[in-house]
């Protein structure tokens, strides 16, 4: 399923599904040993353990059939996504590193100027080419959501300057 | 059953002007927080909570209840518009609306939510009114062996709502059945919680629900112009709105199989509207001539999700004044809000004082035509956001739903878990996994594995005391009857298709 | 030269006066300033709204309000069962501006014990044991034991009996305890958890379970739906006509065992208030006082159905610290 907006050399397997795969089915076996390790009896274990194994063996098809799909002679691409309907995979990955920082910046900048920021920077990397647009756009959304949210929802946010 | 001098009674009780004025204000809070992402009922419950501390009983419960019903429709609309469910009881409503809303019908869309959501409220209630003596007795029956078979028949929802190759539905599945665990388990054990006391109560789940959803599919979105391609189909249509409730009218069994399964659904507690709407929809689909459709823009798929939605709320009362067991966090918080008021439910409550009861009732069947005219004017405005370009909508949500996050939780576990739910939800798009099976493990792990663990604890790991239980029997015979034949169907179909064509798109 | 040092004399003369007039304000300043409290006080409930800590909370924020002269607020800090709330508590100074109302055993004794809170128990001061609920043994209406004595002829018999519980809480213990007194090996009765107070009184109404030792107050919304075989307290408080339980114990012939079926909630205070801050504190534990006696407040709580008792800080924290010492042989048995 890789749709990139130009085809590319495709690797002999598909190498992103079968890595994310593996590392599910990873994180599968390490909750259930962690589990069962730490159980006092069977009530402790006796879903996760069996439910984990059957997560395995299921990614462990998944992987087998992406395999199989891949190696399989590609039909004619007849559902070419239409012009401004591409996915980009690596603007998306832009976008999640922006979100990450975000919110691992929260505890330093605190709500407001963490939230500025990253609006910001998100239009930024959208191609957004007017740096004070950016900065417009940043403050007024920024200022209302924490207005509403520390003053009328009462909810106590960090903040460093509103 | 209905007992006629508390009728008379409580309509005498409604005279109270202050148990109307508040109603209004409630459905727009409802609609607002319900419609956006990262805000949930809970907050608004809670936020609102102490308000009602001044108020009489009746206008407190009117004004918390109509919040309830606000929110019921108002998840809806970002479902609809962006694909992103803004509360967990309106998933299945982004599996139709937001094809509908890229196909330039979002005005019907909504019109559609928004009538089936009425009618869903008034059913559910009507029901409540007839039977909530009958109900009480039947839920007290419910042991724990019962109840896991009622899990387990939430657990097949995924089969039915998968895309994807069994596989791959099962391994979502279970990723969300196993992050349903973590925390402190009913039977004292800590799970994955790293020795740190913020996992304690476990993975937020509508974070964990808003990063799958909303941050997955925004992610994908960059680069998108509108949410709408066609800028001729970008404005929102009184007409289309009206016609889209026209045309739930037109679907009466399908309105009506939702609305009657979300109000059973939602008697029994610990379930809720976001199960609701997730098996309402699978059952319409399953039962539907052309399944196929489904997800791809069928509205029968909209209305029954937001049919079963609103109704469970009524069904979610029964419990809550019969029992005094709330069904989610929306009725825990009612259950709150009574105790403020000194009033504790249970059979007594009922009995002692039905008129109270029955003004709740009348009260929220009049919300519900309330929420027609109020949810028309809001939808009438909230539609113009697909006018709103994606690279300014976007961020503004993701903002949102992490700060929303925040709020639920009281601290950072809410936005970490948006974004590390958000990134997974990206992998597993991109890799073809189901989405909406991880959500159906998450929302009925916890209860699948408690019911497990206490049919396990209290049979004393003999199996045959479940012989000694006849409605488990029966419940079984009832699993096995509806979902055997549809199951082996659609495996014989799948086979034929993977036999004659290339692999299905995932 | 005469003039010169009589004028300087003077003017020494007029500075000492000057500092002394001064020094003399200072050591009477205390009478005029500003007294505490002055700023708002924040009581932390680390529940959600509506609950019972919460209630609590609120009612006493309201009535005490007015005795301390300033706004009392209530800040719902809820999660980990109690753990975030305690933690977040502890983290505020002991100045007296931040006080906490919760369940002293069990919910922070567990949070302690089993959540991993990282707080102390000594640094927790009761400053009055208001609510001290307690605790009752009961079974459905349906059931065949008609005393407590049948229930424990049936406790013999390996897993004949079942019990609801919520691990670590009240009444879990107590069953525990009971159960050690009598001799009855634990694995006898099949123990089945529920997560919450509202799963486990219907569990009992519906007689999915056969018998629960359960808070008397929440027992009260399916009291005609079950039959009380004993009360876990000196005496039959709420008329449910069935013995106290260590009247029982004696007549089976076993010691009488510590009675925690119930919670105990009041007003806590951070231990370093008392030393650090002790005017602070008087004023606090005596505005406390008025509050909970006075008329008002004890008819609020009638209505409430909540406990206004005052027992006193003394009194209440050995209570608890002998419930939170009986907890503590036990959690390592729940953990």
């Amino acid at each position: 399923m890789d749709r990139t907006a130009t085809p590319t050399r495709r690797p002999a397997w598909p190498v992103g599904a079968v890595v994310f795969t593996l590392a599910v089915a990873g994180a599968f076996a390490w909750y259930a040993v962690d589990v069962s390790l730490k159980a006092r009896g069977p009530t402790d274990w006796m879903m996760i353990v069996p439910a984990a194994a059957i997560g395995i063996i299921a990614l462990l098809v998944c992987i087998v059939e992406d395999v199989r799909a891949h190696r399989a002679v590609p039909a004619p691409d007849d559902e070419v996504p239409a012009a401004g309907d591409e996915t980009h995979p690596l603007r998306s990955i832009a976008f999640m590193a922006l979100l990450a920082a975000y919110v691992a910046a929260i505890p330093w900048t605190g709500f407001d100027v963490g939230t500025f920021l990253f609006l910001a920077a998100a239009l930024v990397v959208q191609g957004e080419r007017s740096w004070w647009r950016c900065l417009l756009f940043a403050a007024l959304v920024t200022v209302p959501v924490v207005y509403v949210f520390v003053h009328l929802l009462q909810v106590r946010l960090a903040t460093l300057i509103l | 059953m209905i007992d006629f001098a508390a009728t008379l009674s409580a309509v005498q009780l409604l005279n109270d002007p202050m148990a109307w004025l508040v109603v209004p204000p409630g459905l727009l809070i409802g609609l607002i927080f319900g419609a956006i992402p990262g805000l949930s009922i809970s907050i608004a419950m809670a936020v609102f909570l102490p308000v009602t501390l001044y108020m009489d009983f009746l206008p407190a419960i009117l004004f918390l209840t109509a919040i309830f019903t606000g929110g019921g429709f108002g998840g809806a609309i970002p479902a609809i518009l962006m694909g992103i469910p803004g509360t967990s009881s309106a998933v299945s409503t982004a599996f139709d609306g937001y094809p509908m809303s890229v196909q330039g019908r979002h005005s019907e869309a909504l019109g559609l939510g928004l009538m089936a959501s009425v009618v869903g409220t008034l059913i559910g209630y009507v029901a409540l009114f007839l039977a909530v003596d009958t109900v009480a007795d039947l839920v007290l029956s419910l042991g724990p062996t019962e109840m896991l078979v009622v899990a387990l028949w939430g657990l097949t929802l995924i089969a039915v709502l998968n895309t994807a190759s069994v596989a791959k539905g099962v391994a979502a599945g279970i990723l969300g059945l196993l992050v349903s665990t973590i925390g402190y388990s009913d039977a004292g054990q800590m799970r994955g919680t790293f020795g740190s006391m913020y996992l304690l109560d476990g993975v937020p789940e509508i974070a964990v629900l808003i990063g799958l959803f909303a941050a997955s599919e925004l992610f994908n979105l960059v680069g998108r112009d509108y949410i709408v391609r066609d800028e001729a189909l970008r404005v929102v249509r009184l007409r289309a709105i009206l016609g889209g409730m026209a045309a739930t009218v037109r679907r009466p069994v399908g309105l009506l199989r939702g609305a009657l399964l979300g109000t059973a659904i939602g008697t029994v507690p610990g379930v809720g509207a976001s199960v609701a709407n997730l098996a309402s929809y699978a059952v319409a689909k399953r039962r539907a001539a052309d399944p196929d459709s489904f997800g791809k823009g069928n509205p029968d798929g909209v209305v029954a999700s937001e049919s079963a939605n609103s109704s469970s709320e009524g069904g979610s009362m029964v419990t809550l004044l019969a029992l005094g067991l709330p069904g989610g966090a929306g009725t825990a918080v009612l259950l709150g809000a009574f105790a403020m008021h000194n009033v504790t439910g249970g059979p007594r409550f009922i009995t002692e004082n039905k008129d109270i009861v029955y003004a709740l009732i009348f009260g929220n069947m009049i919300q519900a035509v309330g929420l027609l005219f109020v949810g028309a004017a809001f939808v009438f405005a909230a539609g113009a956001i697909v006018k709103v370009p994606l690279r300014l909508l976007s961020p503004v949500v993701m903002v949102l739903s992490v700060v929303g996050a925040y709020a639920i939780t009281g601290n950072m576990v809410g936005p970490v878990t948006v974004v590390a739910s958000g990134i997974v939800g990206w992998f597993m798009r991109r890799y073809g996994f189901p989405v909406a099976a991880t959500v159906v493990g998450l929302l009925v792990g916890g209860m699948a594995e408690g019911e497990l663990v206490r049919s396990y604890q209290i049979s004393g790991g003999d199996i045959s005391f479940v012989t000694g239980r006849p409605i488990t029997l029966v419940l079984i015979a009832l699993l096995v009857a509806s979902t055997l034949p549809r199951l082996i169907e659609t495996l014989r179909r799948r086979r034929k298709s993977a036999a004659s064509s290339s692999p299905a798109d995932a | 030269m005469t003039a010169k040092y009589g004028f300087l004399n003077r003017l020494r003369g007029a500075a000492v006066a000057a500092a002394a007039t001064v020094a003399a304000l200072g050591a009477a300043a205390p009478a005029g300033a500003t007294e505490w409290p002055t700023d708002p006080i924040s009581i932390v409930v680390p529940f959600n709204a509506g609950g019972s800590a919460d209630r609590m909370a609120r009612g006493l924020a309201e009535h005490l309000s007015p005795r301390l002269g300033v706004p009392v607020t209530v800040e719902n800090r809820p999660g980990g069962a109690g753990a975030l709330g305690a933690t977040y508590f502890q983290q505020q100074a002991a100045d007296g501006q931040t006080l906490l109302v919760m369940q002293a055993t069990p919910y922070l004794a567990s949070a302690i014990l089993v959540g991993g809170a990282p707080v102390k128990w000594e640094d927790f001061h009761l400053l009055n044991a208001q609510w001290n609920d307690y605790g009752i043994v009961a079974v459905n209406t349906d059931s065949p034991y008609q005393s407590f004595e049948d229930l424990v002829a049936a406790m013999k018999e390996p897993g004949k009996v079942s019990s609801g519980i919520i691990v670590g809480n009240g009444g879990h213990i107590q069953t525990l305890v009971v159960m050690d007194e009598l001799g009855i090996p634990t694995d006898n009765v099949r123990f089945v958890t529920y997560n919450g107070g509202a799963p486990l009184r219907a569990a009992l109404a519906g007689n999915q379970v056969d018998f629960e030792i359960l808070a008397a107050e929440a027992a009260n919304a399916i009291r005609d739906r079950i039959r009380v075989l004993a009360v876990v307290a000196k005496e039959d408080k709420g008329d449910w006509k069935a013995p106290p339980l260590n009247e029982v114990m004696t007549k089976l012939g076993a010691d009488p065992v510590p009675l925690m079926g119930g919670n105990v909630t009041g007003l806590l205070a951070h231990t370093a208030l008392k030393t650090e801050h002790p005017e602070r504190y008087k004023k606090l534990l005596d505005a406390y006082r008025a509050t909970v006696e006075s008329a008002e407040y004890q008819k609020w709580a009638a209505e409430a159905s909540m406990g206004a008792d005052w027992v006193g800080p003394e009194e209440s924290q050995a209570m608890v610290d002998e419930a939170y010492q009986t907890q503590t042989g036990y959690a390592e048995m729940l953990k």
